[in-house]
């Protein structure tokens, strides 16, 4: 007797459809993920001002920025430091951050901390601060939070599936 | 939306509302969370139920009959044509699958037969923590809370078996009649069967247990369908809901999850989320699956002046005089028929034709898969004998009475699938271990009929009640 055992990580589709409250919610019960080093393919989701859109267009709309159309491909990590990748994988690096695992200043949860302030990045770039937590084996919930003058605005949320 | 919960349940049939209502006593709290509506019935309407969904009567019958359909020619995830249908129908070369939804899980379909295991020591040895003694006692609990009881004889109830085939020359009741969870003093006995009872004549779950159960703190979530499961950042259990109601998505944590979603949707729940990573490799999951020797007949007897749609859900038990071990059959009329817009015609015809259903332990030698989100069920219906012996029984039928008895021999179906998340010791055999709990998952608990160790033989609502209490009772004991 054969059963079919394995399985590649899917992607859960209801992701595209969430709201960024819905998802702030999931995000909140994720637990860190065990490794998080290698390339990364990214998707985009849950825009910060597009929570109008039904949900089936806003579906669309990041499978349609899913397409090589957007070129940021996804993010890289290796020994405490991450960049973003860009036209394909692994790609351009632009865009780098340092990573480490600390508390949410949103929800107080253990995340793995993306700090992109650094000096080797553009300024406007220096204000966005990420965090991952796992979602499944190979699949990572990520958050893109600006951080203001006083304030952490949620942007956007992404995945990122392990890419290779 | 994070509540503060000590269990979440999913599901609300024989499994999940036994369990919360053992949890609940215990004082836990519990969120109960159900894919399918509340039902419009008599005593749901009297629990002060607001948002309730028509059963699939009268001009109903178009929009809430079918919830979804799933077939190897649709899409993975089949068609759903409306999130308040009764029924999901899986349709698959091996075994087809008929199950629905709303609180009170099956027991809006069932035929109110609530009997304990046909097979003999159906619980022993099957792994550590399970006590025999223990099962029988949980399961004679159960039969006396569904208030389970024979047909009384006399002629009162219209179609029973052990008074029409009391004194018949070619059939015969026998002395062992099943007891059914039905309100015989009741005058109307009909539509009460497999498209629901709106009276309250039948017993149901959702009047029974979960309505009581919201007055001691359960929370239910109907419309809430469970898309997901992963551990959580506490060391607890996480679930990602839709919200069929408001149209938007939900998540919940606890440090005990109790899955009861009914077989195939604790199956299609448990592999797809171990696709995404969240359960390790589970091994034997899948393993186990059976469909409880369901075997099914529509009897074209066509007896002038019958009206087969009257009775109890379930007529009782009969088999041919003269022939030698036959397998006792159930006599089943269209009831409901009445519920359903047909042409007068056709309805009186097909009142007067009886529906057979046989039953008996098969091997739960099959296993269920899932690839690309679809799932199938394997089942070798060949090394099955027990559906060859039910086929045997309907040829017999048949043959005394020189009425036939059409069946889809080449096409099993179940309305009764379990296994395939069984209870063994072996992590290699089984899902779950005796207390219920997930090998290497803790927290993590089945308590539906995909637990089952074996086919029970007989209808499996209270070898599911019966296990279900058993994890309840562990957890309650466990703290």
């Amino acid at each position: 007797m054969t059963t079919h055992l394995s399985l590649p990580p899917a992607r859960p589709a209801e992701l595209l459809r969430s709201r960024q409250h819905e998802l702030d919610a999931l995000f909140e019960l994720l637990p860190v993920p065990a490794h998080a080093d290698g390339v990364w393919r990214g998707t985009l989701m849950a825009i910060r001002g597009l929570d109008w859109l039904p949900r089936p267009v806003a579906n669309l709309l990041y499978r349609v920025l899913a397409l090589p159309i957007d070129p940021w491909r996804g993010k890289s990590f290796a020994d405490g430091r991450g960049a973003n990748r860009w036209f394909t994988l692994p790609g351009a690096a632009f865009g780098v951050y340092t990573v480490r695992v600390k508390d949410s200043p949103v929800d107080g949860k253990p995340s793995v901390w993306l700090d992109y302030n650094l000096q080797e990045n553009l300024a406007p770039l220096r204000g966005i601060r990420g965090e991952a937590r796992a979602l499944g084996d190979d699949l990572l919930l990520c958050r893109m939070n600006w951080q203001g003058s006083n304030t952490l605005h949620r942007v956007l949320y992404f995945t990122l599936a392990r890419h290779g | 939306m994070h509540e503060r919960l000590d269990a979440i349940v999913i599901g609300s049939g024989f499994g999940g509302a036994f369990a919360i209502d053992h949890l609940v006593n215990a004082g836990l709290r519990v969120a109960l969370v159900e894919r399918g509506p509340w039902r419009d019935t008599a005593p749901v309407r009297a629990a002060g139920i607001t948002q309730r969904s028509p059963l699939p009567h009268g001009r109903h019958a178009f929009t809430h009959l079918v919830r979804r359909v799933s077939a190897p020619f649709l899409p993975a995830r089949g068609i759903a044509p409306h999130a308040h249908g009764l029924f999901d129908l899986h349709l698959d070369r091996d075994m087809s699958v008929v199950c629905s939804s709303g609180v009170g899980g099956g027991s809006h379909v069932y035929t109110a037969m609530n009997t304990p295991p046909a097979v003999d020591h159906y619980w022993d040895n099957r792994a550590d923590g399970i006590d025999a003694a223990a099962m029988r006692a949980h399961c004679d609990a159960a039969i006396a809370r569904m208030g389970a009881r024979v047909t009384p004889t006399g002629g009162r109830i219209p179609n029973a078996t052990a008074d029409r085939y009391a004194n018949h020359p070619l059939f015969s009741a026998g002395a062992d009649q099943p007891a059914m969870s039905y309100d015989y003093a009741r005058d109307a006995h009909r539509d009460n069967a497999i498209f629901g009872c709106a009276d309250g004549s039948k017993t149901t779950l959702d009047a029974l247990l979960v309505a009581p159960a919201m007055q001691r703190g359960l929370t239910v979530l109907d419309l809430h369908e469970a898309l997901a499961i992963g551990p959580d950042n506490n060391g607890g259990w996480r679930v990602t809901l839709r919200d069929h109601r408001g149209g938007g998505y939900r998540h919940l944590a606890a440090p005990r999850l109790l899955l009861a979603a009914g077989t195939l949707n604790t199956l299609r729940l448990l592999f797809e989320s171990r696709a995404r990573g969240a359960l390790g490799a589970m091994s034997a999951l899948g393993l186990g699956f059976g469909g409880n020797g369901d075997s099914i007949g529509y009897w074209a007897c066509n007896e002038h002046d019958a009206d087969y749609s009257l009775g109890a859900p379930c007529h009782g038990h009969f088999v041919p005089r003269g022939v030698p071990a036959a397998a006792p059959l159930m006599s089943v009329g269209l009831n409901g028929i009445d519920a359903l817009p047909l042409p007068a015609a056709l309805r009186r015809r097909l009142k007067r034709d009886l529906v057979l259903v046989g039953m008996g332990a098969d091997e739960a030698n099959g296993f269920a898969s899932c690839r690309d989100g679809r799932l199938r069920f394997h089942y070798p219906a060949a090394a099955n004998p027990v559906l060859a012996r039910m086929r045997a029984a309907f040829a017999d039928v048949a043959r005394v009475s020189g009425k036939p008895v059409h069946t889809l021999a080449r096409f099993p179906v179940t309305v009764h699938p379990l296994g395939g998340a069984r209870v063994d010791d072996n992590p290699a055999r089984g899902v779950i271990d005796g207390r219920g709990q997930a090998h290497g998952l803790p927290g993590l608990y089945i308590v539906d009929a995909s637990a089952l160790p074996a086919a029970p033989g007989s209808p499996p609502s209270m070898s599911i009640a019966t296990w279900a209490t058993h994890v309840a009772h562990g957890i309650a004991r466990r703290g």
